[in-house]
């Protein structure tokens, strides 16, 4: 379930349906401008409580590396 | 309009963008902050600058000079060269950098001789309160090391420093004839 939420999230901030949201999809390409990106990303950390750093992003391009990466950062939270 | 003048109107459109887009910027940042005392501040901080934007309106509309819309911030160029910046804490360390910058180049401005008394008393009033930014994110920076530790926000606000450095000689290059009036201080002499 916890990469549906995230992708829940997703589309809840940006106001786009969750199913035309593509894996594929850059990151980039969901917001108009990277003042949104960081809102989005704050939001999202302290929705999942929790923690992003500017190097786990380094590697992060599209929606499918995003949801991976946040969903790894809270597994890692709930077996921490 | 002379040279003179088109010039300081482009900085003071410049001066204004800036300062707008800083207010932008952290109106999100505070709207995502949870309560607390860094909410506080990041709410007053967003309040200065976008006042500050109000005052450069002021003072060009008391000048005669009409804003000219500019297509980039200076602060895009800083996502661009030291890379988005995705908690809290890399975002006050990028912007104690910035706010470092910006009282050096209000600095700058200030030695023009024979400055406009409005740009001046524009220049002093905004500089009050860039000062309260660096302390107040010096202080919530120092919260931040305990949780992070020292190193990671000192590495951090390194990091930032070196593309301000390169950002700023660039934007040097870039506006060179623009912006020789601020720096060769002798056109008012
Ligand atoms: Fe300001
Ligand atoms: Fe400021």
């Amino acid at each position: 379930m916890q990469p549906q939420d995230i992708k829940n999230q997703l589309a809840e901030f940006t106001k786009i349906p969750v199913e035309r949201i593509d894996d594929d999809a850059a990151i980039t390409d969901l917001v108009s401008d990277s003042f949104m990106l960081v809102e989005m990303l704050l939001l999202l950390q302290d929705h999942f409580a929790i923690e992003l750093e500017q190097e786990d992003l380094e590697e992060v391009i599209s929606v499918a590396q995003l949801v991976n990466l946040i969903d790894e950062k809270i597994t890692a939270m709930q077996t921490a | 309009m002379d040279g003179i003048k088109e010039q300081e109107r482009w900085i003071m459109s410049l001066y204004r963008y800036s300062e707008i887009t800083g207010a932008m910027f952290f109106a999100k940042v505070a709207a995502c902050m949870p309560a607390g005392p860094i909410q506080v501040n990041l709410n007053k901080h967003f309040a200065d600058e976008s006042m500050h934007s109000w005052y450069w309106t002021q003072a060009m509309d008391e000048l005669g000079y009409k804003p000219i819309r500019l297509a980039n911030a200076y602060q895009d160029a800083y996502l661009d060269a030291g890379g988005l910046p995705v908690n809290i804490m890399e975002i006050l360390a990028l912007t104690n950098v910035f706010e470092k910058r910006v009282i050096k180049q209000y600095a700058h401005h200030m030695k023009i001789p024979n400055l406009n008394p409005i740009i001046k008393q524009t220049i002093e009033k905004i500089v009050e309160d860039e000062k309260w930014h660096v302390y107040w994110i010096n202080q919530a920076l120092k919260t931040y090391a305990q949780k992070y530790g020292e190193d990671k926000v000192n590495k951090k606000i390194q990091h930032y420093k070196a593309a301000d450095e390169s950002i700023y000689q660039q934007f040097l290059q870039e506006h060179k004839e623009r912006l020789d009036y601020v720096f060769e201080s002798t056109v008012f002499a």
